[in-house]
């Protein structure tokens, strides 16, 4: 036993494993002190410009000494904690700094869009064709109105109603005072040239609906919006015409860009994903199982 | 406490056309309103000469800027021995709740210089009567149904107009006199959260509320 243990002690592979195990241990203590205190910070000159004119872009004046010995302090009090939470790995699975490489790494393909110029006359006037639907003017009405209050006439609103209205439809209509008839309305009693979507907010949807299907010319009705009933006469209609390239060019060519940004982006994607397998774990058997 | 709240806010402006210029103008003249949310539309014009027929007019509003000032105005110049009258509509938000009642608010100084405040009932929807003794105005009524947050507009009047002529008037106090319009009451946000959410609110939580509309005043400053 003795013997054993005095061969031990003069084995080289022991000497070598303590030592190895001690220089270990202090590599590994002063390791993690180092990592840091041996890094360099290096403020340059132009960091300085650049934290000076996004100061003088707020403030609209050059910061003063002090404020500037403050801003560069920060600074570097910003890049020893960056350096840090970088190393400890806080970038790791991070939603938001995800969201914001993602956002840069699509702002650079952005750049490459733009290079390929603005689009032409010509590929505008395509692009207005084919997304004629969603460029297309509301359609607007011109018309007058008689009000009936369903309050004051009760039961008897829609007769009333029609009585004025067979009047005005009859022989010598067209001398009949309109505005002694119907009653009180804090709305104007003629609209001119009123989209359809206004009609619906100031007068309720049905009312516009039915407003629709009326002849241009005559008195009509009664109609029932959301106050009561009233009489119409439309005297004008602009159905929903489809503008001409000068009058919504902004917006064409805004839309156009951004789906040519779009289509770029999707490429690019299409041509990035096909570098990698992508593998979807399936949902545990029994949960499909219960979902089924 | 939030829960406490109950309006967000709208407010409107009686501006001559649709453009920055007159939106100001129109701000500058104080001819302006606010509601609690729905798109509610209220006239409000004072003067000395308005008579009970101009409220059946077919549009009020050419007879009240004839015959006086709008919302924002001042009432100049009182003519020996008169009151002043107002014209005051109100129409309901297309696609909201019908209206309770409109009121006039009155506000003075007395000669010690103390202000005072006073509500008059002006139009409401209905044959309701106000209590011969206490002037009080019966309330409109609840279709609110709590549990499912409805309502329905079988209560209260799509369109409320009426002149009003100052009881009280001392043509030696400062006045202001301002509308407020009330709604038939409808379930507050707090009933549709209830339902939305299968909650039950504690007893204090209030789970109607009544819309309201109110303008800016009209001022009477007595001449020096």
């Amino acid at each position: 036993m003795r013997a054993t243990l005095r061969k031990l002690i003069h084995e080289p592979l022991l000497h070598f494993l303590l030592l190895g195990a001690v220089i270990f241990f202090i590599a590994g203590r002063s390791r993690s002190v180092a990592v840091s205190s041996w890094e360099k910070i290096v403020v340059t000159q132009s960091q300085i410009e650049s934290i000076v004119v996004g100061f003088s872009r707020t403030w609209m004046r050059p910061p003063t000494e002090e404020e500037l010995q403050g801003l560069v302090d920060d600074y570097v009090r910003e890049e020893v904690l960056y350096r840090e939470a970088k190393a400890m790995g806080l970038d790791q699975d991070d939603i938001i700094v995800r969201r914001r490489m993602r956002q840069k790494f699509e702002f650079l393909s952005d750049d490459r869009s733009a290079r390929s110029g603005p689009p032409n006359e010509e590929e505008l006037k395509a692009y207005l064709q084919q997304h004629a639907d969603k460029y297309r003017e509301e359609p607007r009405f011109t018309f007058e109105h008689i009000f009936f209050n369903l309050e004051k006439h009760g039961k008897s609103t829609e007769r009333d109603a029609k009585a004025v209205l067979a009047r005005l439809t009859g022989k010598n209509g067209f001398a009949i005072d309109v505005e002694k008839h119907g009653d009180t309305f804090l709305l104007p009693f003629r609209f001119e040239k009123i989209s359809a979507g206004e009609i619906a907010r100031l007068f309720g949807e049905n009312f516009g609906k039915q407003l629709v299907s009326i002849e241009t010319g005559n008195w009509a009705g009664p109609l029932e919006s959301n106050y009561g009933l009233h009489l119409v006469r439309v005297d004008a209609r602009a159905p929903g015409t489809a503008p001409p390239l000068a009058n919504v060019r902004e917006t064409v060519l805004h839309d156009l860009l951004n789906e040519r940004r779009k289509q770029e982006l999707d490429a690019q994607y299409a041509k990035l994903r096909a570098r990698y397998t992508i593998v979807i774990e399936p949902p545990q058997a029994t949960k499909v199982a219960e979902t089924r | 406490m939030a829960w406490e709240t109950s309006a967000s806010g709208y407010a409107g402006v009686w501006a001559t056309e649709n453009t920055r210029e007159a939106l100001w103008d129109a701000m500058q003249r104080k001819e302006t309103y606010a509601t609690t949310g729905p798109r509610m539309i209220v006239r409000f014009f004072g003067g000395w000469d308005f008579i009970a027929t101009d409220a059946n007019t077919r549009s009020p509003a050419v007879v009240g800027y004839q015959k006086g000032v709008p919302m924002g105005g001042d009432l100049q110049q009182v003519p020996a021995g008169k009151s002043p009258t107002f014209l005051v509509a109100a129409l309901k938000d297309p696609i909201g709740a019908n209206l309770d009642r409109v009121q006039i608010i009155k506000g003075w100084l007395d000669a010690k210089g103390e202000t005072h405040e006073k509500v008059y009932d002006v139009a409401w929807s209905g044959d309701r009567k106000p209590d011969p003794k206490t002037g009080t105005l019966p309330v409109v009524g609840s279709t609110v149904d709590v549990p499912n947050a409805t309502w329905t507009n079988t209560i209260g009047a799509t369109e409320l107009i009426k002149v009003w002529k100052d009881p009280e008037f001392d043509a030696a106090q400062s006045a202001f006199y301002y509308v407020r319009v009330l709604e038939i009451p409808t379930p507050r946000w707090t009933a549709y959260d209830a339902k939305y959410f299968g909650i039950k609110m504690p007893p204090e939580v209030p789970m109607t509320l009544q819309e309201r509309a109110y303008t800016s005043p009209i001022w009477y400053t007595p001449a020096k």
